[in-house]
């Protein structure tokens, strides 16, 4: 009988149910505990095998097998709520910025381990504190945390007579004249996460805030307005794709050599000279403007916690320990060229990456730095509002013809509805 | 009319008859020439038993035979999606939020939702979204049915190339478009600069408009295919001869549409319209890899906004309720359709 | 005659054109940008429509080499294939039930089957996690296969239907009449005479599972054990580093299996939606 077209698929079929079958047999129950660790995916992979690595020395040691994920980090949040819900999955797990606010019923403390650490280390920076440090315990040790600074063209500056903005007048003033030259600035004023980590410190260098240390609204001021209106001039010199920006946005407008200015982690500066981009050594690296209440300085920080629901809780512990160490501490700032950052001081005394002029600036950044719930304390609402961006919309709603009042209005509701109180 | 011309299948079967009394009926399919086997030939040639009889005891065994062959779809059915349907439902009704059991709150949710800045504007874009795309694609996919019913050399490739859109993973090929519509590198954008139709780069995916139009443009561009191969199916059983008697009595191509070939594609027109709506009104992947929702929330769509809030910040009460607000209608659309379908299966 | 038909097919091909490129362009946008160097990939000089600084494979090297792209693939396939196996088998038996047998509460069935298809996945993912979790299923491929047919089923119940209605009932009531049982004559009889709508059945089975990304995303975290359309999307991209050369060699790879899938079989899906089509 010649192959018909069904039974070749037949065969082809019943032999893929079986391989599959055999690869999806599951596996043996074994006496060895498997360490689960779930963290973002780093700027340099390396960082991530280098965490794996750790993982997998500490395990074997101690008769058990490590497996770590690294995945985007907006799936992060997602993969979390799943596995409380389900009460299953990771061990250690990392938390940024106001996640272990949020997710405190669920997390280990880990006041002994940071005890240990900082016996050894001396104090965290104050905002690893605020993000760790939840209702009178550590739920989550503070590992590394990430900078924005202004990163700009020397060589677009030079040409228009100008010098890195020290001040965000510096900026409009530059701005004008390298629009006309045909390199606009640009900040993004759209939904992600870098018009968030933009604004936020924009907003206070003019002395406004979102909500204030009682974490009641506070975004309605004149303050606010000021920086509105100014925000208003510098859009009508910048390219109205900013509206439009993801997170990759302001890296493509720079690395496409169009871009003069914006405000960015490292990863521009490091990926115009790791791609050896023909203006990789115009590319400069200054603090973000400051403004009439002076300078204020955005980071996110990470941390690992660690489930309640996890089976090797102390097994999961003793590895925290194993990979915070000055050497671990000292090979992954190395790793992440500047992209990641210490979150203790006396780690952050010669860091690797100071040798670069362009990379000095980041040395000591933590210090002064705040999360996006400044000054009030990261909470649910805090992230609500960074994920829904609300201030970006406000800026959105103020550049495309909204009043200030319409533009505040609009931010007002949206906090309101979020669950903040006047 | 039972075996009329759609069904080609059955016209060159052959029944013959043993000389035992049962019967074995060859079935010669047009596309696969496979021969009754000879373990089927066994079974049959020994069916010389006596005759059933007739009446209740066969009824009952039907009744029984139905609900045996009804067991696993609606085990499966009632553990993964009854009980989670369940399970939503009520997280909607509570005030839960991760890591925090909720109280019953009752409908709060759903009210407070409604004077909620976020959730009204996506509620409105969600309809907007979707009739706007539904009906483009039904226009659209007649259209294109039409011309893909007539019999041309290489309409094969036709047909097959017009398909690959929703035949493709959305996730992915929204990936090309977000590349298209690209802020810095848009294809689009180069091509009218290079025409001289615009000075400055557009914002495609950073103005209201122009972000609406491209998510709606995206979503007709992967779900047309399916609209017009299903009217192509439809367009395909109206018989020959009612379109050559109205051409005898001298009505024309635009009249023949409007007098025969709507009204007879009317259940197939009605089928995949609700299919359709329900599938749009909760896309989630289109709006997630094209815009996030943004700018300004103006392609935010229930879907999207229920996982940013209720994933990215746990608060599952009201990424519940979000999620189930146009299930009423959805609800609606389902009782209607299965009225349809039981007014053509009698039961 | 000659002249008119020729004229036909002219204005049908006239027709036909706008709409094949409408449906092609993304992919060959796609091709065109996998094949660009990243250097001209990246230059705000470059013609989008044309390779001019020479082709280069690195993008398909770095995803097939650098990345688990090729055991993406593998884990969409096996979840694809057996997905789409016990989904077909599972709405045969639902869809013979309710479009043959008459039994009552038939509309009640059809109308639950049905309305489980609505509710978004969006919404369910969360609960199905925990269901997952006590299976100890979390982070493996049965974790889909097992939850992908609550939604394909009720797809292909109704397509079945559709196409099963229109098969004369004498066909398997004359053997059963001579004794067959109902099992037998639904496989000996009206399943060979179903295959065109089981194929279509199938293909659009496969297109479901192939392309699903949300609970692909919430239930598996291991890049290798990841299936094609989450490894893709989320893979290739660090923080605000997109690899876009792969990423768009990716997403084409990614859509082949299914676009040769439905390209060898056309005719049988038409044909089974043909049969259908009269009865809604």
């Amino acid at each position: 009988m010649p192959i018909t077209r069904r039974a070749f698929v037949g065969s082809v079929g019943a032999a893929g149910l079986a391989a599959a079958t055999g690869m999806l047999r599951p596996r043996p129950a074994t006496a060895a505990p498997v360490l689960r660790l779930l963290a973002h995916s780093s700027y340099n992979e390396d960082s991530d095998k280098a965490i794996a690595k750790l993982g997998q020395e500490f395990a074997s040691a101690h008769g058990a097998t490590f497996q770590g994920d690294f995945i985007d980090q907006p799936e992060v949040a997602a993969k979390l709520t799943a596995e409380e819900q389900a009460g299953s999955g990771h061990d250690i797990v990392d938390l940024q910025d106001n996640l272990p606010t949020i997710h405190k019923a669920f997390l280990v403390p880990l006041d002994d381990v940071v005890a240990d650490i900082i016996k050894a280390h001396g104090d965290f920076y104050q905002i690893a504190k605020d993000s760790g440090y939840v209702d009178g315990h550590w739920l989550s040790l503070p590992w590394l945390g990430n900078a924005v600074q202004s990163v700009y063209r020397a060589d677009y500056f030079k040409e228009a007579g100008e010098k890195a903005p020290a001040t965000w007048d510096d900026l409009l003033r530059a701005a004008a004249k390298l629009k006309t030259a045909g390199h606009p600035v640009g900040i993004p004023i759209s939904q992600c996460e870098d018009a968030n980590s933009i604004l936020y410190p924009l907003l206070w260098s003019f002395g406004a805030s979102v909500v204030n240390t009682q974490s009641r609204i506070s975004v309605d001021s004149p303050a606010t307005q000021k920086a509105l209106d100014y925000v208003r001039q510098l859009f009508a010199q910048m390219d109205a794709t900013v509206l439009s920006w993801d997170d990759g946005g302001n890296n493509k407008f720079m690395l496409s050599g169009r871009g003069a200015w914006t405000i960015n982690a490292p990863s521009i500066y490091l990926s115009a000279k790791k791609n050896k981009l023909p203006f990789a050594d115009a590319v400069e690296q200054s603090p973000p403007p400051a403004g009439p209440s002076g300078r204020f300085y955005y980071a996110d920080i990470h941390g690992w916690a660690i489930f309640k629901f996890s089976p090797n809780v102390d097994l999961a512990k003793q590895l925290l320990r194993y990979m915070f160490t000055a050497q671990s501490q000292k090979l992954f700032l190395e790793l992440g060229q500047g992209y990641d950052m210490p979150v203790l001081p006396s780690l952050d005394v010669n860091p690797p990456y100071a040798a670069d002029p362009q990379l000095r600036g980041l040395v000591g950044y933590m210090k002064n730095a705040h999360l996006a719930a400044y000054p009030g304390a990261p909470d649910a609402r805090a992230e609500k509002a960074y994920q829904t961006y609300v201030i970006p919309n406000m800026f959105a709603h103020a550049v495309q013809g909204a009043s200030n009042k319409d533009a505040i209005a609009f931010a007002v509701k949206a906090l309101q509805d979020i669950g903040y109180g006047m | 009319m039972s075996a009329g011309p759609e069904f080609s299948g059955l016209a060159a079967d052959t029944v013959t008859t043993r000389p035992s009394g049962g019967r074995v009926v060859r079935r010669e399919s047009s596309m696969l020439k496979d021969e009754t086997t000879p373990a089927d030939a066994a079974v049959l040639s020994h069916l010389g038993a006596p005759r059933l009889a007739a009446g209740r005891v066969r009824l009952r065994h039907e009744v029984v035979t139905a609900w045996g062959f009804l067991a696993p779809t609606l085990l499966l059915l009632g553990l993964l999606a009854a009980y989670p349907l369940a399970y939503a439902v009520y997280l909607s009704l509570t005030s839960a939020q991760v890591g925090v059991a909720g109280r019953f709150i009752g409908a709060e949710n759903f009210i407070r939702l409604a004077h909620t800045q976020i959730f009204t504007l996506t509620l409105w874009n969600t309809v907007w979204y979707t009739v706007l795309a539904v009906g483009i694609k039904l226009v659209l996919g007649l259209a294109l049915a039409v011309v893909l019913a007539q019999p041309v050399p290489g309409m094969r490739w036709i047909r097959g190339a017009v398909l690959i859109p929703w035949v493709a993973p959305v996730s992915l090929s929204v990936l090309a478009w977000t590349w298209m519509f690209d802020s810095t590198y848009s294809v689009f954008n180069w091509s009218l600069s290079e025409l001289g139709l615009i000075g400055s780069p557009i914002a495609w995916l950073g103005i209201p408009s122009l972000a609406r139009f491209a998510v709606v443009l995206v979503n007709v561009w992967c779900g047309l295919p399916f609209f017009a191969i299903n009217f192509l199916a439809g367009l395909m059983t109206i018989p020959r001869e009612l379109h050559e008697a109205a051409t005898v009595d001298g009505a024309g191509a635009v009249g023949r549409f409007r007098a025969i070939t709507l009204p007879l594609l009317r259940p197939v027109l009605a089928t995949v319209l609700l299919f359709s709506v329900v599938m749009t009104s909760s896309d989630f992947a289109t709006v997630f890899v094209l815009t996030h929702g943004g700018p300004i929330n103006t392609t935010q769509v229930l879907a999207t906004l229920a996982f940013k809030l209720g994933l990215a910040t746990g608060d599952l009460g009201q990424a519940a309720a979000i999620s189930l607000y146009l299930f009423p209608v959805l609800v609606l659309a389902t009782i209607v359709q299965v009225r349809l379908m039981r007014r053509t299966w009698q039961w | 005659m000659v002249r008119s038909d020729r004229r036909r097919a002219a204005l049908t091909y006239l027709l036909a054109a706008p709409f094949v490129l409408f449906a092609l362009f993304p992919f060959v946008w796609m091709l065109i940008t996998s094949l660009k160097q990243n250097r001209e990939l990246y230059s705000l000089t470059q013609n989008p429509f044309l390779v001019r600084q020479g082709i280069t494979w690195d993008h398909y090297r770095f995803l097939l080499e650098r990345t688990d792209f090729p055991l993406w693939l593998r884990n969409s396939t096996i979840v694809a294939v057996v997905a789409t196996l016990v989904s077909v088998i599972f709405a045969l038996l639902a869809a013979y039930a309710l479009a043959r047998l008459r039994f009552a509460g038939a509309e009640g069935v059809a109308t639950f089957v049905f309305i489980v298809y609505l509710v978004p996945t969006t919404l369910l993912f969360i609960p199905l996690a925990r269901i997952v979790a006590l299976l100890q299923l979390s982070n493996t491929l049965w974790a889909l296969i097992v939850t992908y047919p609550a939604f394909i089923v009720p797809f292909a119940t109704w397509m079945l239907m559709a196409y099963m209605a229109n098969i004369p009932r004498s066909l398997e009531e004359s053997a059963m009449v001579d004794g067959c049982t109902r099992l037998r004559a639904l496989w000996h009889i009206v399943l060979p005479v179903a295959r065109p709508g089981i194929i279509t059945a199938a293909l659009f089975a496969f297109t479901l599972a192939w392309g699903e990304f949300i609970y692909a995303l919430t239930f598996i975290s291991t890049s290798s054990v990841k299936t094609v359309t989450v490894g893709v999307v989320v893979d290739l991209i660090r923080g605000d580093v997109f690899y876009w050369g792969s990423l768009m060699g990716g997403a084409l790879l990614a859509s082949l299996p299914v676009v040769l899938l439905f390209s060898l079989f056309l005719d049988h899906y038409i044909a089974g939606l043909t049969a259908g089509a009269v009865k809604g």
